[in-house]
C-alpha cells in the first residue's frame, strides 16, 4: 500500500506544480505513464476488491512482456505508452473553449446530421459542456430512472462495470476475462490492466430484454474512458439487443482507444450487438484522429446460442477490430455484418473470426468495404473448423468498392478446415464505383453526391438491413456524409 | 424548344459531331437516323452531359435555356430525359426508391415540393399497370436481372413518372421483340403532348412504324445531311444510306 | 534465394506471414547434408512422346539453355533427387529460361525422387513480348521428401504464361510462383490440382503482381485431401497503382474426405487501382450428396459413385492443359494416382 500512497503524493505534487493549486475535492488524476503503481491507483480509486487488483496486475505483467502487433496493413506512428494518462485524463486542460476552436469540417457534419447546437458542444468536447450533456441528450434524469426501473422489473442488470464490481462482484468475477483473457493480445492486456469503466449487462434466464440497450443512454451514469470494458451475459434462453456508439462524430482528446467487449451467450440465448463508430478521423491532412484498437469477442458457450455483430465503421484514423465468435455450443450461430468506410487518410483493418468448435455450428459474414480518398481498407477474417465440428457451415461475402485512384482495398481471408463435414464458402469481389451508373443516376436528376450516396447505399444494403430500424436510417446518412467530396 | 447550333463534339480527341444544327419545335417528334458510327448516340450523350464528350464549338438550348453549361442532373431537372440504349443495373437500390429519389431531387432543384409517398405510389401503380409492369418488380433492385424488354419498359416508366419536357430515345427498339416494342411504343406515344418534344434516335425504320415522327433527319459523319417528312424512313429502308454517304465527304 | 537450405538461421518459420502454414524450420530441424548428386535415375512414372528430355539431378540446372535450344518448343525437365537412409541429402540451386519475343515453349516439369532428401530449387523464367510459355508441373515425390520449388516469372506485353501444377504431396512440399504481370494484353493462368493422402503436406503459393494496365489473370485450383494430409493454398493478387483495366479471378475449391485432413487457404486481393474487376472464391466441403444420390439411383455403388464424382471434380483442371499429348499423359497419371484414392 505504501506504493499507492507514494503515487498519490506524487500526483498531488504534480497537480500543485502544474496548476498552482491543490484541489480540495477528491483527487482525480494519475500522472502520465504506466507502471504497477498506476494500476494499483486505478483499482484503489474504484474501491475494487483485492482479486480484481490482482487480476489487473497480472494483466499488466503480461502486457509488459508482449509486443505491439504489426501484422495488420496499418501504418501509423507508434504510441508512446508512457506518454499517456491512464486515469481521468485531464480533458478539461486541453478542451477547446468554444466551437470556434473545432475543425470546421466536423461542425459542418454536425449540421448535416441535424444536431442541435448544445449537443454539438457536448460532442465536440467543448469546455463546460459536459454538464449540459445529461440534460441536452436526455430530456431529464427521470427518463433514465424510468428506464432503469423497467429493466429492474424484468431482472435485467444494466450498469457501469464499476458499479457491477461493487454490487454484483461474484457475477463479474465469474465471467470477466473468460472470453478475452488478460493475455489475449497486446491491446486487450493493456485494457485489462487499466480499464477505467464500461458497461455491464446481465439478462437472466428466459428474459427477453424489454428494450434495446444503448451506451448512449448510460453515458451520463459514468464517464467511459479510452479503455472501455464491456461485459454482457445472456443467460439461458435470454435475448438482448445492444447498441453502441452514436452516429454523430465524437471529438475526443484521447488518441488511443483500446476497448474490450466480452459477450457470454448461454444455451438458447441470443445477443445482437450493433456498433456505429464515428470517432474523429483526423483532418484533411490526416493529422489527429483516433486510434481504435478494439478486441470484441463472443463466446457461444452452450448449445443453440446465437450472436450477431453488426458494425458501421466510418470514423477513427486507424481501426483495428475483429469482432469474433467462438461457436463452442452445438448448433450455435455467429453472424458478422460490417460496413467499413474509409476516406481521407483513414486506415481500417477489420473483419471477424468464426471459430467453429461445436457440431452443426453456422456462421455468416457479410462485409462491405468502401475506400475513397487516400485511405486504405482491409478485410481480414478467419473461418476455422475443428475436426470435431461436424456439420459446420460458413458463408462469407466480402465486397470492396473503390472510389478514386489513390485509395486501396485489400481482402485477406484465412480459411482453416479440419473436418470432412464442414461446408465453407467464401466469395469476394473488388470493383470501382461505375461511372456509367453515376451518369445514369445523374441523368435522372440526382446530383453527383446524391448519386454516389444512392449507389453506395445500394452496395451496403444487405448490412444496413441488419441494423435496428432507427439506427439504420442514421447509419445510411452517415455513410453518405463520410464519402462527401470523394468523387470528382 | 430544342435548338442545336453548329454543335461540334470530340471524344478522346476524335471529332464525332462536326457542326450539327437541329431544331425541334415544341410538340413535335423528330427522328434522327443514320448509319453506324455517324454520331447518333454521341448526340444523346452530349446533350445529357456525359463527361469526356467535349463540346469544342456550338450551342444547345432547351426552351432558350443553355444546356451545355449545366451539370448532368441540372439538365435533367430542366426537363431533359435520355432513355438509354443499355439501361444500367443499380444493385441494392429498389426501382421504386431510385425513381422517387430522382423525382424529388429534380423537384427540389426546381424549387417544388417533394411528392408524398402515398401519392407517388398511387401514380406509379397506374403507370406501371399501363406498361404491364408488376409492382413486385419495382421492389427489386433497378434493372438487376431484368430482361432487355423489362429494362426498356422501366425506361418508359421513368419518363412517364418524371414528366420531362424533352425526351431523347436512344435506340429504344434494340433488343425488343414485337410485343415489347408495341408496349414501349404505346407508352411513348401516350407521352406525346403539345408542350413536349421528342427526339428518336434509331438505325432502323422499324421503330418509326410505331412512333410516327413529324420530321426525319439523316445524320452522316457528324452532320445532318438531309431532312424530310415521315416518308423518308421508307425511302431509307428501300435504298439504304449509301446515297448520302457521298454528301458527307 | 529466399533462404539457404544449408543455413538453419535463414529457414522460414510460421512467424513469417508468408510461411504461416508451412513452417520449414519446424519440419527440417536437422540441416541437410550437401552431397554429390546421384545420376541413378528411375524410369519415369508416365510416358510422353514428342518431348526433348533433360534431366535435372538434385537442383543442378547445368545445360538447361542448350536443352531449351534443342527442344524444338517441347521440353521435358525430369527433376530427380536420390536421398539417403543415414541422413537427409540436400540439394539447392537455380536455373533460368529466357523466351525471346514471340517464342513458344511447352515446358513439362516432373519432380521425382527416392529416400530422404531436401531440395530447394529456383527457376527464373522470362517471357519477352508476345512469348508463350505453357508450364505443366507434376510433383510425384516420395512421402519422405522435403521439396521447396520457387520460381519467378517475368512477363512482357502480349505474353502468355500458363501454369498447371499437379501434386500428390510429400513430407513437406511447397511450390511457389511469383509472377510480374506486364499487362498490356498479357495473360496469365495459374491452375493447380492436388490429391493428398497419408501425412503429406503440399503448399501451393502464388503471387501475382499486376504492374501495368489491362492485365488478365485467371486461377482455378482444385483438390482432395484425406487421412492426415494438409493442403495450403496461398494466392495473392496484387494490383498496383495505375494498373487499371486489370481483370483477375481466383478460385480455390477443396474437398476434405475425412476428419483430421486439413485445408488452409488464404486467397488475398490487394488492390491499389480503382478501375479493376477482381474476384476470388474459396469453397471447402465434401462431395455433393445430391449428386451422389443421383449417381447411385442410376445404379452405381457408392464407391463407384464417389470415385466418379471425385474425378469429375478434379479433371477440369487437367482438361485445360493446351498440349494434347501432355494433357493425355497427365490425365493418365492422375487417374492412376486416383485409383487408391477414391476408396474412402
Amino acid at each position: 500500500m505504501a506504493a499507492v500512497k507514494e503515487t498519490i503524493d506524487t500526483v498531488q505534487k504534480l497537480e500543485t506544480y502544474e496548476h498552482g493549486f491543490v484541489s480540495d475535492i477528491e483527487m482525480e488524476f494519475a500522472p502520465k505513464g504506466l507502471n504497477a503503481d498506476i494500476v494499483r491507483f486505478i483499482s484503489e480509486k474504484k474501491n475494487e476488491p483485492e482479486w480484481m487488483l490482482q487480476w489487473r496486475l497480472d494483466a499488466f505483467e503480461r502486457w509488459q512482456s508482449m509486443d505491439e502487433p504489426d501484422w495488420a496493413k496499418l501504418n501509423y506512428k507508434r504510441v508512446d505508452y508512457q506518454d499517456l494518462y491512464y486515469y481521468a485524463a485531464p480533458k478539461q486542460k486541453v478542451a477547446p473553449k468554444s466551437l470556434d476552436e473545432i475543425d470546421p469540417e466536423l461542425l459542418r457534419t454536425y449540421e448535416k446530421l441535424g444536431i442541435p447546437l448544445k449537443e454539438q458542444m457536448v460532442l465536440a468536447g467543448v469546455e463546460g459542456a459536459p454538464k449540459y450533456a445529461v440534460d441536452a441528450v436526455f430530456d431529464s434524469v427521470s427518463v433514465v430512472t424510468t428506464f432503469k426501473d423497467e429493466l429492474k422489473k424484468s431482472g435485467v442488470i444494466f450498469c457501469s462495470i464499476s458499479e457491477a464490481l461493487r454490487e454484483y462482484p461474484e457475477l463479474v468475477r465469474k465471467y470477466l476475462g473468460t472470453v478475452v483473457p488478460q493475455s489475449d493480445n497486446y491491446f486487450a492486456a493493456l485494457n485489462s490492466a487499466v480499464f477505467s469503466d464500461g458497461s455491464f449487462v446481465y439478462i437472466p434466464p428466459g428474459v427477453r430484454c424489454p428494450m434495446e440497450l444503448s451506451t448512449y443512454f448510460r453515458i451520463n451514469a459514468s464517464e467511459t474512458g479510452q479503455f472501455e470494458r464491456t461485459l454482457i451475459i445472456a443467460d439461458k434462453g435470454a435475448y438482448v439487443s445492444y447498441l453502441e456508439g452514436c452516429t454523430a462524430p465524437m471529438r475526443d482528446e484521447n488518441q488511443l482507444h483500446a476497448a474490450v467487449v466480452e459477450l457470454v451467450v448461454l444455451e438458447d440465448a441470443e445477443i445482437k450487438y450493433s456498433t456505429v463508430q464515428n470517432w474523429y478521423p483526423g483532418d484533411a491532412e490526416g493529422k489527429g484522429g483516433i486510434y481504435n484498437f478494439v478486441t470484441k469477442r463472443a463466446d457461444c458457450r452452450e448449445p443453440r446460442a446465437k450472436v450477431s455483430w453488426t458494425q458501421v465503421e466510418t470514423g477513427s484514423a486507424i481501426t483495428w477490430k475483429y469482432p469474433s465468435c467462438i461457436l463452442r455450443g452445438d448448433d450455435s450461430v455467429g453472424e458478422f455484418y460490417s460496413i467499413a468506410v474509409t476516406n481521407g487518410h483513414q486506415q481500417a483493418d477489420t473483419g471477424t473470426k468464426m471459430i467453429h468448435l461445436g457440431k452443426n455450428t453456422r456462421s455468416r459474414i457479410i462485409s462491405k468495404g468502401i475506400s475513397a480518398g487516400k485511405s486504405s481498407n482491409t478485410y481480414r477474417g478467419l473461418v476455422s473448423a475443428h475436426a470435431r465440428a461436424a456439420g459446420a457451415r460458413n458463408f462469407t461475402q466480402c465486397d470492396s468498392l473503390l472510389i478514386g485512384k489513390t485509395c486501396a482495398a485489400h481482402t485477406v481471408p484465412y480459411v482453416e478446415a479440419d473436418t470432412a463435414k464442414a461446408q465453407f464458402e467464401h466469395e469476394a469481389t473488388t470493383t470501382r464505383l461505375s461511372e456509367d451508373q453515376l451518369f445514369y443516376a445523374m441523368q435522372r436528376g440526382l446530383s453527383q453526391e446524391e448519386a454516389v450516396a444512392l449507389l453506395v447505399n445500394g452496395f451496403v444494403r444487405d448490412v444496413l438491413q441488419e441494423l435496428p430500424m432507427e439506427f439504420a436510417v442514421e447509419a445510411q446518412k452517415l455513410v453518405a456524409i463520410s464519402l462527401e467530396g470523394s468523387v470528382g | 424548344m430544342l435548338n442545336i447550333e453548329n454543335l461540334t463534339v470530340s471524344v478522346d480527341d476524335k471529332t464525332i459531331l462536326k457542326g450539327l444544327t437541329l431544331d425541334v419545335p415544341t410538340g413535335e417528334v423528330h427522328a434522327i437516323m443514320g448509319p453506324n458510327g455517324a454520331g447518333k448516340s454521341t448526340l444523346g450523350y452530349t446533350l445529357a452531359g456525359r463527361s469526356n464528350y467535349e463540346v469544342t464549338a456550338g450551342s444547345a438550348t432547351l426552351n432558350g435555356e443553355d444546356l451545355l453549361d449545366k451539370d448532368v442532373h441540372e439538365r435533367a431537372a430542366a426537363g431533359l430525359y435520355l432513355s438509354f440504349q443499355y439501361p444500367l443495373e443499380i444493385p441494392g437500390v429498389p426501382a421504386l426508391t431510385f425513381i422517387r429519389t430522382a423525382l424529388n431531387a429534380q423537384r427540389k432543384l426546381r424549387g417544388e415540393d417533394e411528392m408524398s409517398a402515398p401519392e407517388f405510389l398511387k401514380t406509379t401503380r397506374e403507370v406501371a399497370k399501363s406498361l404491364k409492369i408488376d409492382m413486385d418488380m419495382l421492389k427489386r433492385p433497378l434493372n438487376v436481372g431484368f430482361s432487355g424488354g423489362e429494362k426498356k419498359r422501366m425506361e418508359v416508366l421513368q419518363m412517364a413518372l418524371l414528366k420531362p419536357k424533352f425526351l431523347i430515345l436512344d435506340e429504344t427498339d434494340s433488343g425488343l421483340d414485337i410485343d415489347a416494342l408495341k408496349v414501349v411504343s404505346e407508352g411513348v406515344n401516350a407521352l406525346r403532348a403539345p408542350d413536349r418534344g421528342m427526339l428518336v434516335i434509331t438505325h432502323y425504320q422499324r421503330l418509326l412504324d410505331h412512333i410516327t415522327p413529324d420530321r426525319i433527319h439523316i445524320l452522316v459523319d457528324g452532320r445532318i445531311v438531309h431532312s424530310g417528312g415521315p416518308e423518308l424512313a421508307h425511302e431509307l429502308e428501300a435504298n439504304g444510306y449509301d446515297q448520302y454517304l457521298g454528301e458527307a465527304a | 534465394m529466399a533462404f539457404d537450405l544449408f543455413d538453419p538461421i535463414t529457414w522460414p518459420t510460421r512467424r513469417d506471414e508468408e510461411w504461416k502454414y508451412s513452417d520449414l524450420a519446424r519440419h527440417l530441424r536437422i540441416t541437410p547434408r550437401e552431397l554429390e548428386v546421384s545420376t541413378d535415375i528411375a524410369a519415369p512414372a508416365l510416358t510422353l512422346e514428342g518431348f526433348h528430355v533433360h534431366n535435372v539431378f538434385g537442383a543442378d540446372y547445368s545445360g538447361l539453355e542448350a536443352a531449351v535450344a534443342a527442344s524444338n518448343g517441347k521440353l521435358w525437365l525430369r527433376h530427380w533427387a536420390r536421398g539417403r537412409l543415414d541422413c537427409v541429402a540436400g540439394f539447392q540451386n537455380k536455373g533460368r529460361i529466357d523466351l525471346k519475343a514471340g517464342e513458344h515453349l511447352t515446358l513439362f516439369e516432373t519432380y521425382e525422387g527416392k529416400g530422404n532428401y531436401a531440395v530447394h530449387s529456383e527457376l527464373e523464367l522470362t517471357l519477352a513480348e508476345g512469348a508463350r510459355l505453357e508450364r505443366v508441373v507434376v510433383m510425384d515425390e516420395p512421402e519422405t521428401a522435403t521439396s521447396v520449388r520457387q520460381s519467378t516469372i517475368d512477363t512482357a506485353p502480349n505474353a502468355q504464361y500458363v501454369q498447371t501444377v499437379v501434386s500428390t504431396g510429400a513430407a513437406f512440399q511447397r511450390f511457389e510462383s511469383h509472377v510480374a504481370h506486364a499487362g498490356h494484353g498479357a495473360e496469365v493462368r495459374m491452375d493447380g490440382a492436388y490429391l493428398l493422402k497419408n501425412k503429406t503436406h503440399f503448399d501451393y503459393t502464388t503471387r501475382l503482381d499486376h504492374q501495368h494496365i489491362n492485365g488478365v489473370t485467371t486461377q482455378t485450383i482444385k483438390g482432395l485431401v484425406k487421412d492426415q494430409a494438409q493442403v495450403v493454398f496461398q494466392g495473392r493478387i496484387l494490383v498496383q497503382k495505375g494498373a487499371d483495366g486489370t481483370d483477375a479471378r481466383m478460385r480455390h475449391q477443396a474437398l476434405i474426405l475425412n476428419d483430421g485432413a486439413r485445408v488452409r487457404a488464404k486467397p488475398e486481393l490487394e488492390i491499389y487501382a480503382d478501375d479493376v474487376q477482381c474476384a476470388h472464391g474459396n469453397t471447402i466441403g465434401n462431395l455433393d450428396e445430391n449428386a451422389l444420390f443421383f449417381c447411385m439411383s442410376r445404379g452405381m455403388d457408392e464407391a463407384t459413385a464417389r470415385g466418379l464424382l471425385m474425378q469429375a471434380f478434379i479433371v477440369p483442371v487437367i482438361e485445360a492443359i493446351d498440349d494434347d499429348h501432355l494433357r493425355a499423359a497427365v490425365l493418365e497419371f492422375v487417374e492412376a494416382k486416383a485409383g487408391g484414392f477414391y476408396g474412402v
